[in-house]
């Protein structure tokens, strides 16, 4: 689903410039691997800093002669690491890459019934995870005290604002409040990066049915 | 101008990379190290951490000048992709002591195999073309955001314009690039 689509462009630009800590890189980044016309727009505008970066004023580097020294002395470095090919997974190499597991071995933990979590990182900033969630299953309704960025591995989930299908990010704010579904077909799988922590809003009833998951 | 000086930066990468030349990296050195540096203290950066990283970003070049490819972007396109991903890592390694050998931010999305080498070239002319027609007061605001990072609101404090105006000159010259990128050749 395309909406926000001046948010998903700074989201990009700010992927080019690499001002995100790495968790929100690699959501980018994996997005744009699976979204060949987003990573056209994405290399134009690399092409475009390269060309920015070219025609900048220098600024005097103080040590020139020793670090040329250095960087001729300076050991080979070792072979760059080929993206392992995933057996039959279309996770994204960068996701793989930063998470350091492949698909099937993830190691779930059962949140909620039908809600499954993997956390892949938790600092100050951000907390990264994979989430699982069984078909039709409703996340309990919740707002957002910062950004939260959903992209969609595997399956579809929709909340009010419309679908989201795999290679798809959900933006939301602290102006959102959501209860996303995972679509009917098949679990919904998601890597999600989390500036603050979400609050569960709407009633009671709902809250504790959805938290159930029935 | 600009075209020779591409082909002479190619040139003189293929020395480094084929015949271990250290005039010819010198020369890349020169040109490139203080612009990156300049560009890492435009991001916040102290001048000594940041000609340490322009040094790790340099030794890339010196020892993998052959992974670079002239077909697939400009010189300049791939040390900045390093010089970002590196700092980048850094932080990473600041805030985590996580000294495992993998460098995931080395990896560069490419988007391998989606395009013929004609459908690049004739999407890059079309980019170019929209390009040329963006104003150059829209240009300057979309550069702060994909060079420099800045918020809609950083670059409407630094250039006293308001978030308004920011945001949908920012959003008009986005829509010109996607249309010249989606058009179907
Ligand atoms: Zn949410
Ligand atoms: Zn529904």
């Amino acid at each position: 689903m395309l909406q926000n689509l001046d948010r998903l462009d700074l989201l990009i630009a700010h992927y080019v410039a690499g001002s995100f800590p790495e968790p929100v890189h690699v959501l980018v980044g994996s997005y744009l691997e699976m979204q060949a016309p987003a990573a056209r727009f994405a290399q134009t505008l690399e092409e475009l800093a390269g060309t920015t970066l070219r025609e900048s004023e220098p600024l005097a580097v103080a040590s020139r002669d020793r670090r040329l020294r250095e960087i001729f002395a300076s050991a080979p470095l070792p072979p760059e690491l080929e993206p392992k090919p995933s057996h039959g997974a279309s996770f994204p190499a960068s996701l793989l890459a930063y998470a350091g597991i492949d698909l099937s071995g993830i190691p779930w933990k059962t949140r909620l019934p039908g809600f499954r979590r993997h956390v892949i990182e938790r600092s100050r900033e951000v907390e990264a995870s994979l989430l699982w969630v069984r078909p039709g299953r409703a996340l309990p309704r919740h707002g957002h005290r910062g950004l939260e960025l959903t992209l969609v591995l595997e399956g579809e989930f929709h909340d009010h604002r419309g679908n989201f299908g795999q290679g798809d990010i959900s933006i939301a704010d602290e102006t959102l409040d959501h209860r996303p579904v995972a679509g009917e077909q098949g679990p919904c799988i998601c890597f999600t990066v989390l500036f603050a922590p979400i609050v569960l809003s709407g009633s009671p009833w709902r809250l504790a049915a959805d938290i159930l998951g029935i | 101008m600009d075209l020779d000086k591409k082909d002479h930066f190619v040139s003189l990468a293929k020395a480094v990379a084929c015949e271990r030349d250290q005039m010819a990296f010198a020369a890349l050195f020169d040109y490139f190290a203080p612009r990156l540096k300049s560009w890492l203290v435009k991001r916040a950066m102290k001048p000594d951490e940041a000609e340490e990283l322009v040094q790790e970003v340099m030794t890339i070049l010196w020892h993998r000048a052959h992974l670079y490819d002239p077909a697939q972007s400009s010189l300049s396109t791939w040390l900045f992709r390093i010089a970002r991903n590196r700092r980048i890592d850094t932080e990473r390694r600041a805030r985590h002591q996580r000294m495992d050998a993998y460098e995931p931010l080395f990896l560069v999305t490419e988007a391998p195999g989606v395009d013929t080498l004609f459908e690049r070239e004739e999407r890059d002319a079309r980019v170019r073309a929209a390009l040329s027609k963006i104003p150059d007061e829209q240009m300057e605001l979309v550069r702060a955001a994909f060079f420099l990072g800045q918020s809609h609101s950083e670059i409407a404090s630094s250039t006293g314009l308001p978030l308004g105006t920011v945001k949908s000159r920012i959003r008009l010259a986005f829509e010109r690039l996607r249309r010249a990128l989606e058009e179907p050749s």
